[in-house]
């Protein structure tokens, strides 16, 4: 509106344009005005940009009326007489400097900073943009604005971007397809468009009746933007209903510390509140106490059962490939479900579809390309990623003989082909496959591998409803291979799986409802080993193979009861099936079969061999106490029908998947999350308290000394119990800013009451981490330099230790241990630095590179992952320590894009 | 350059481990270690039995007998008390002559009376053991790295047995062996040519803390094992002249081979990501006034048969070679701790050879 005053005031006409900006010829009629809005309003007309700065903004212009003048002197009549001048450049820039700096040298750097301030300058001076026609005008004043918000480079819908009229209090957010519906009445407005990672959009929009408004955000600066794990607006965790929730962008951890320089996932989801690791070189993560194997982690709508490679040093993960990872710790809508824990969602971005785009990086372990690109543009995108290690190489370089006759190899391969038929009907296909191979001085080796296919098909079936339809298979093969002599053999697990699901989304403006059905197919094959020598004493031998299916019907809502209080209410019914055939055992006491209880094999023919129902409720709810607090609560019962079977510290590539049949029971659990929510300094400062409590009423945990490997009955391994675990998490996390971070602080606990264990008692899981601390902070220090420190503290993991020894026969000491988990290995800390330099950039710049020097374990701290005591050949004993990381790791990592 | 950060990289990954100073949380209360066994071999019975106390993890470790009265019950009713800590040994015609039954039937029970309480174990019969086929050495060498981080290449003995796992019944039978050895060692030659240089015959125990065991159920299917690695030695001067291995063949019950696997279990552990939890090794002794003392030690009963092996050092390609003097002092002193001067400097060492040394 200030700007129709000015016009008022002001006319001002572009004669002809001329071979330099300065000499662009003017008509001029102006009444007095100030300095910065003169500016403005003659860079409307301009092939150029002037650039006023600030200091000189508010100073007077002439009022004056004259014709034919070139820009430089119309410019030098309004500024002389405050002793400025203007300094042209290239031909594209004046800048309004004081007369007595016009000729001082000046380098690139500044005109470099010139250029990004006055881009900066003109996205802010969009015109207004006009939606819908007179013709369509509704008489009630009142229109819908629908749209999509896609990547400005990939053209990829852009889920969770908020979307507010300012100074209107309207807004809403994206849908998992990117789309958005506004309502509003007929008139002006300026519409901000926001989302992490990206710059904000203020678009200037005159609406006359309902319309499609599609927005392109452009990513902040390559490299550039801030290191900020947060949800989906900057006040998101004020404002969403959905109570323990981890959002974590991929960018936003590229310049964390890494390990060895590798970005990942996982790694950056165990700086999260509620989420640790019993260790480096464990595989997977725990989440509020829960095990590795109570997680659900999905790339898409597709199961990973082994998200790691190297045995646990990196996740399967390229980070490059994808749009965002979102943990559900404990509460999960109801579309997610077979786990207890929590469900990690990590979604794949499109190819693009407009122009090709390749971006990689070099580190000391791997290398990761990753190509996307239109093959017909606007309608089928491409998408290849593959990243691979080369640390087969490197350990031929070490002088060791053991290393030298070792090898390490892995690759991720990930490809992505996407089509729209029209603006309703989307077909996405996508494979990932992944391999590791380690193999120990001719020793052993291990050997997995994933591979999945996925499709999905995505149609809008009216304004407000979506429905998209998943189609996956995949199969885990895993196998250990022992080379020596008489023990040489070959052990083999694997299986594979066959999912569908159905969803619809209805996306009203108080009511957003999601409702489905999904089956799962599982054929998980018998563990197998056989001898691989003509001498090996090992017989071949071979479990049985299982078979189940799981079905779940889900719904669920998120509602908008009032302004301050929203409640998404859900409900998932699943039934498990295990199916024949089957070769068991009946035993004395079914519900406690043991191997002394073992009356008779026998053998079940095809058909269901057994059922089991549950109905899990979820809900949540948000109460906003005032515009930046809110009180959160949650509720969440899960079911778990696969279990990962191991009883070391960490799976291993030989642990197996049993699923639930007549004997091994579901796992179940209650989850239940009560949060306080409070931001500060117009959500600079995101803070909250959480509180979480889950209560196991059925799980398993394994007899002492357990014989897991091709076990026929083995339910007779496995003993009943119930568990809990409780804690609260705090967080405080300052947004934006050259200085930024957060800090997570975690008390937890994690525990098991099994009978056959520990007399009955209960006693804490291999995963209870009481006190658990992170705090990250970063250092803009400028565009193209920053800085990252990361401090971890955790109290040590709990460990069954010796507590006395005692000799056998007169021959053989005997250690003789505690209690399980009666004790802990000494307190985790460590501390991360990294620094990143990236090239200046220009937006004209289609080849964007940045260096990543990262140092892991800074002070080099010995964190004991285990102690144990050694026995010497005369009887002494001496306590050990065996740290995973026992030094300093530096990398250096670097990282390229073109676009 | 980086050569040395992967040098660096992979000796942490593989091998950061080294002591710390930490409180163990060490038992307030010493536990009770009950055992005993019966064998018996081709001519007698061998009777076996004491209680001592578990001792601190860390401590130095001297277990002692504690005063109990041992008793073995011999087919359910007749006690045969035998001193705590010291080998019975009795014949086995006599044995029958005084107790009655026959080899085939006999069972046993140990009974510890001591402070005030009363301990029995399960009743054990003895199951005929297969008599073992043969033994056989294999050399091997290891490329290794040493305590100062010196690349040296190493040679080593590995022992092997190979025998049936039926007995003379047609069971198949469980089997756990001891290893010892004994070597023969001649002193450096000197220049006085009437020194009349000495042979000595020394027992080397390396292998007491070893375990060596097979559950018929590791070997389906299988009579007979082959290649069975029972002990693991370096390839040193204890060959040089002749090294005889003994090894004692002995039968288990399934309940005693699960309790020799649990013990190499909690004995292996190393540490390492991925170390089989730990857990409490099973008992077959009960405290017959307080059920919940929780007690340590098992009672076995076995037959057991013996085998050895002569290895000479063509077998394991080592030199033969009396002991190598390259200078002689001028006077030897009964101090001078070198066994190639005086052999019966080295351990357990005697002028006199074993029984059986041929």
């Amino acid at each position: 509106m200030k700007l129709l005053a000015i016009f008022c005031f002001l006319s001002l006409s572009l004669v002809c344009f001329s071979q330099t900006l300065s000499d662009t010829v003017l008509d001029l009629q102006a009444d007095s005005m100030t300095l910065g809005q003169f500016v403005q309003l003659t860079n409307r007309l301009i092939p150029g940009v002037i650039y006023c700065p600030d200091e000189f903004s508010m100073l007077p212009t002439r009022a004056t009326n004259q014709h034919n003048l070139t820009l430089h002197d119309l410019l030098e009549y309004q500024v002389e007489h405050h002793g400025l001048d203007i300094l042209f450049h290239r031909n594209s820039i004046g800048v309004i400097v004081r007369k007595e700096e016009k000729f001082r040298q000046y380098t690139s750097d500044y005109y470099q900073v010139l250029e990004e301030s006055i881009e900066a300058a003109q996205s802010n001076e969009q015109r207004e943009m006009v939606i819908g026609t007179i013709d369509q005008i509704n008489n009630t004043g009142e229109t819908r604005i629908t749209g999509i918000v896609r990547d400005q480079e990939t053209n990829e819908e852009i889920i969770g971007a908020t979307l507010i009229l300012e100074d209107q209090s309207i807004g809403t957010a994206t849908e998992p397809d990117g789309s958005f519906v506004l309502t509003v009445r007929s008139g002006s407005y300026m519409l901000v468009v926001q989302y992490v990672g990206y710059q904000v959009q203020r678009l200037p929009i005159k609406v006359i009746s309902s319309g499609q408004l599609d927005i392109s955000l452009e990513r902040s600066t390559v490299l550039l933007d801030e290191v900020v794990v947060q949800a989906k607006a900057r006040d998101i965790n004020v404002q969403s209903t959905q109570v323990g929730v981890s959002r974590l962008s991929t960018r936003e951890i590229e310049k964390l510390p890494s390990f060895l320089g590798e970005v990942d996932i996982i790694k950056g989801l165990l700086l999260q509140p509620g989420v640790s690791t019993i260790g480096e070189g464990s595989q997977g993560f725990n989440v509020r106490g829960g095990n590795v194997d109570q997680n659900l982690i999905m790339i898409d709508e597709g199961m990973i059962f082994n998200a790691s490679h190297a045995l646990g040093f990196f996740s399967s993960f390229n980070s490059d490939i994808v749009s965002e990872a979102v943990l559900y710790k404990g509460t999960m809508p109801a579309s997610y479900g077979g786990r207890l824990a929590s469900a990690l969602d990590i979604k794949v971005r499109d190819g693009s579809f407009d122009r090709w785009h390749a971006k990689g990086g070099l580190g000391l372990v791997s290398s990761r390309i990753n190509i996307d690109g239109p093959l017909v543009s606007d309608k089928t995108s491409v998408l290849l990623s593959l990243r691979s290690t080369y640390s087969n190489w490197l350990l031929k370089q070490v002088n060791i003989p053991e290393v030298k006759a070792s090898s390490a190899y892995f690759y991720d391969l990930n490809f992505r082909l996407s089509h729209r038929f029209n603006e309703k009907n989307n077909l996405s296909a996508s494979a990932y496959v992944t391999q590791d191979q380690f193999s120990f001085n001719k020793e052993f080796g291990f050997d997995y591998q994933t591979a999945m296919v996925q499709m999905q098909y995505r149609k809008i079936l009216g304004l407000k409803t979506l429905s998209t339809t998943n189609f996956v298979w995949s199969r885990y093969d895993s196998q250990q291979d022992d080379l020596d002599s008489t023990d040489a053999s070959l052990y083999q697990t694997g299986l594979e799986y066959l999912k569908i699901k159905e969803n619809v989304n209805y996306l009203g403006e108080q009511l957003q409802a999601n409702a489905g059905f999904s089956a799962i197919y599982y054929q998980v094959d018998g563990n197998r080993i056989r001898p691989t020598s003509v001498i090996s004493l090992i017989q071949p031998e071979a479990s049985d193979a299982q078979k189940g299916i799981e079905w779940s019907l889900y719904a669920d809502f998120d509602l908008e009861i009032s302004a301050r209080l929203s409640v998404i209410g859900g409900l998932r019914y699943s039934i498990f099936n295990a199916l024949g055939p089957q070769n068991t055992f009946t035993y004395v006491d079914p519900t406690k079969p043991t191997a002394e209880g073992i009356l008779e094999p026998i053998r079940i023919e095809d058909g269901i061999v057994k059922s089991h129902f549950n109905l899990q409720p979820r809900l949540s709810m948000r109460y906003n106490l005032t515009a930046n607090s809110s009180v959160k609560g949650g509720y969440g019962r899960t079911a778990q029908y696969i279990n990962q079977i191991y009883n070391s510290e960490t799976p291993t590539p030989t642990s197996f998947w049993q699923l639930s049949n007549q004997y091994i029971l579901p796992q179940l659990a209650h989850n239940f999350s009560l949060g306080y929510f409070q931001n500060f300094s117009d959500n600079l400062w995101v803070t909250s308290i959480e509180g979480f409590y889950r209560n196991i009423d059925q799980l398993f945990d394994f007899r002492d000394f357990a014989d897991l490997l091709v076990n026929e009955h083995l339910e007779t391994e496995l003993l009943p119990g119930i568990g809990r675990s409780y804690g609260v998490e705090l967080s405080i996390n300052r947004q934006v800013g050259a200085i930024h971070g957060w800090l997570n602080y975690t008390y937890s606990k994690s525990q098991r009451k099994v009978k056959g264990i520990n007399e009955g008692n209960w006693y804490v899981s291999n995963f209870d981490k009481p006190h658990d601390l992170t705090l990250i902070t970063n250092f803009q220090i400028n565009k193209r330099n920053s800085l990252s420190i990361n401090f971890t503290y955790g109290t040590g993991r709990p460990i069954t230790v010796p507590v006395n020894k005692y000799l056998v026969q007169n021959r053989v000491i005997v250690l003789n241990y505690s209690d399980r988990n009666a004790f802990r290995v000494p307190d985790y800390h460590r501390l991360d630095f990294s620094y990143t330099l990236a090239q200046g950039f220009r937006k004209s710049k289609k080849f964007k590179t940045s260096w990543t020097f990262s140092i892991y374990n800074l002070y080099g701290r010995r964190n004991a992952f285990s102690v144990f005591l050694e026995q010497g050949s005369t009887g002494g004993t001496k306590i050990k320590r065996l740290a995973v990381l026992g030094s300093a790791f530096p990398s250096l990592t670097f990282n390229f894009e073109l676009l | 350059m980086i050569k040395h950060l992967w040098l660096v990289m992979f000796i942490c990954w593989g091998a950061c481990i080294d002591e710390i100073k930490i409180d163990l949380p060490e038992a307030r209360l010493q536990q009770k270690v009950v055992e005993g066994y019966v064998e018996r071999d081709q001519n007698k019975y061998i009777l076996w039995g004491q209680v001592s106390l578990t001792q601190n993890a860390t401590g130095s470790f001297a277990p002692e007998p504690i005063g109990a009265l041992i008793t073995i019950r011999y087919n359910g009713n007749i006690d045969i008390s035998i001193p705590e800590g010291t080998i019975t040994r009795i014949p086995i015609d006599e044995f029958h002559r005084l107790y009655g039954g026959t080899p085939d039937e006999a069972r046993f029970q140990l009974i510890a009376e001591v402070q005030g309480q009363r301990y029995h174990s399960a009743e054990q019969k003895i199951i005929p053991v297969p008599k073992p086929d043969s033994l056989t050495v294999k050399t091997e060498l290891r490329t290794e790295v040493n305590m100062n981080n010196n690349i040296t290449e190493n040679r080593y003995v590995k022992l092997l047995v190979h025998t049936p796992l039926l007995n003379t019944k047609n069971e198949l039978v469980s089997l756990s062996w001891v290893v010892s050895s004994a070597f023969q060692f001649m002193e450096g030659m000197r220049s006085n040519p009437f020194y009349d240089e000495k042979t000595c015959y020394s027992i080397y125990n390396v292998y007491q803390n070893d375990i060596n065991v097979a559950g018929v159920q590791d070997y389906p299917g299988k009579r007979t094992i082959h290649n069975i690695e029972i002990a693991e030695t370096p390839n040193d001067f204890r060959f040089s002249i002749a090294c005889y291995f003994t090894v004692v063949q002995k039968s288990l019950n399934q309940e005693s081979i699960d309790y020799w696997k649990e013990v190499k279990a909690s004995n292996e552990r190393t540490g390492n990501l991925y170390d089989v939890f730990p857990g409490r090794i099973r008992t077959n002794i009960i405290n017959e006034i307080d059920e919940e003392e929780i007690v340590n030690g098992f009672f076995h009963a076995s037959e057991v048969d013996t085998i050895r092996l002569r290895v000479n050092p063509d077998m394991v390609d080592y030199p033969r070679q009396r002991c190598l003097l390259w200078m002689e002092p001028e006077i030897i002193t009964a101090d001078d701790p070198d066994p190639c001067l005086d052999c019966l400097k080295l351990a357990n060492s005697s002028l006199e050879p074993p029984h059986y040394w041929k």
